[in-house]
């Protein structure tokens, strides 16, 4: 390879016209450069084929088809499809629900108002056991998603209840459990170990089929029950503190529901 | 022209995984971070507008995905020899460009996680600079500076291996 030097400048120009980012008015000027120096035109030759040659090998590689990602990818399809049919008749239903008055409880929710925890609406910072809990909900549905759950028992409503958490060094902590209503049905309980210590996993069934993760996380700064909504990984989250304790909610339910199950939890722990 | 959603999605799954695989670097690890991607999605599909870009949308939750996990040391890249073995395993043996292929994804292993990224990105899904930079939260400029280090490194790592390894030509 001989000829002319490469410039810092056409070597920056290379990759603006090799990835067809260079204006047009630029284009001929630069393949001009191209035809009178060889060492510039072996570059880019070197550089389209290495191109190539990845493209192709990470194609090759990526041509399987494993059976439990097509599952998942068809139920990503089917949810984004029936999210598009509610959006077009979410309208509609909206319309019906005024007429029949059943706005005061939208408003109530969207208002936070009545008793209980205030809510203090959207943050952009996540803590980092809402981030944990986003994490441990997104495995619990991959595990439910890829094998079959477990026999359910027919159980009555689960009034509040304590939980020992251990903590580092052997002490143990006491946290209350929020009241679940018949609604909910737990089909899983499971200790999460995490950056900051230990937390407990309780995973429910709606009577609609879907998920929902309470993630209770020991320790941080005793904070009041002010409810907090975040989105973290494209999941909404609802948490709040009570003490010593973190209390995360989170599943695939429409805000307004999510923060209805969030308000009510918290609302028990509170009474207690 | 307008695709169904289930021609998009079937697209999209196929770059995932080329993305996963060029930032996992094992083809295991990679699947893992394909389904949680999807996982992720179904939990949050409600927050993908209805015209939005299903590309960015996936995307973005792997490259999540991927840095949460990093960091919590839960996906664990295994580095060059994996890779070797994945692409042996993958590559059929009679494919003409079979040795070279498999010594560029092998080179390509080697380069830094973020400029396999903008690689990736760029130069083998075809993205502009400015959705690249977009999708990983970058100034352009410094999109630009490790597409450009990136593809050097690769040539001059790949330059090592052709003269370290001057028999594999012979099989070409």
């Amino acid at each position: 390879m001989g000829g002319d030097p490469i410039s810092l400048n056409q070597d920056a120009d290379l990759h603006l016209y090799m990835d067809g980012e260079m204006e047009p008015a630029r284009r001929a000027a630069f393949e001009a450069q191209l035809a009178s120096n060889p060492a510039l035109a072996a570059k880019l030759d070197e550089y389209r084929h290495q191109q190539d040659m990845l493209r192709l090998g990470l194609d090759m590689m990526a041509a399987v088809s494993v059976k439990e990602t097509e599952t998942l990818a068809g139920r990503l399809r089917w949810r984004l499809d029936m999210d598009r049919f509610s959006r077009r008749v979410a309208p509609l239903a909206a319309a019906m629900l005024l007429v029949m008055g059943g706005w005061s409880l939208t408003v109530w929710v969207q208002s936070g108002a009545g008793t209980g925890p205030q809510l203090a609406g959207e943050v952009d910072d996540v803590p980092a056991f809402a981030d944990e809990a986003a994490e441990a909900h997104s495995k619990a549905i991959a595990l439910n998603t890829l094998q079959p759950s477990p026999p359910q028992v027919e159980a009555a409503p689960v009034p509040m209840q304590t939980a020992q958490v251990p903590l580092p060094e052997g002490h143990v902590m006491t946290v209350t459990l929020p009241a679940i209503g018949p609604e909910l049905t737990l089909i899983r309980a499971s200790i999460v170990p995490w950056n900051h210590g230990t937390a407990l996993q309780f995973l429910y069934r709606e009577p609609d089929g879907e998920l929902l993760t309470l993630f209770v996380a020991s320790g941080g700064p005793a904070q009041d029950g002010t409810l907090h909504t975040v989105v973290q990984d494209s999941l909404r989250l609802v948490y709040w503190r009570a003490g010593l304790v973190a209390y995360t909610v989170t599943g695939n339910k429409a805000d307004g529901d999510l923060l209805t199950v969030a308000k009510k939890m918290a609302d028990s722990i509170r009474r207690s | 022209m307008t695709f169904s959603l289930r021609d998009q999605l079937s697209n999209q799954l196929r770059s995932l995984r080329r993305y996963a695989l060029a930032l996992a670097r094992n083809r295991d690890d990679a699947e893992d971070l394909v389904q949680e991607t999807l996982v992720r999605a179904i939990s949050g599909s409600r927050t993908f507008r209805p015209n939005g870009d299903l590309r960015s949308w996936l995307f973005g939750i792997l490259h999540n995905v991927h840095v949460n996990g990093v960091r919590r040391e839960q996906v664990r890249a295994r580095g060059a020899s994996a890779i070797e073995a994945m692409t042996y395993g993958q590559m059929p043996p009679n494919q003409p460009d079979h040795v070279e292929l498999m010594r560029t994804i092998e080179a390509f292993s080697t380069l830094p996680d973020e400029q396999r990224r903008v690689l990736t990105l760029v130069a083998v899904e075809g993205m502009s600079y400015q959705e690249a930079a977009r999708q990983l939260d970058i100034p352009l400029g410094t999109l630009m500076s490790r597409l450009a280090r990136g593809r050097e490194a690769l040539r001059v790592e790949m330059g090592h291996r052709d003269r370290a390894q001057p028999a594999l030509r012979a099989v070409r």
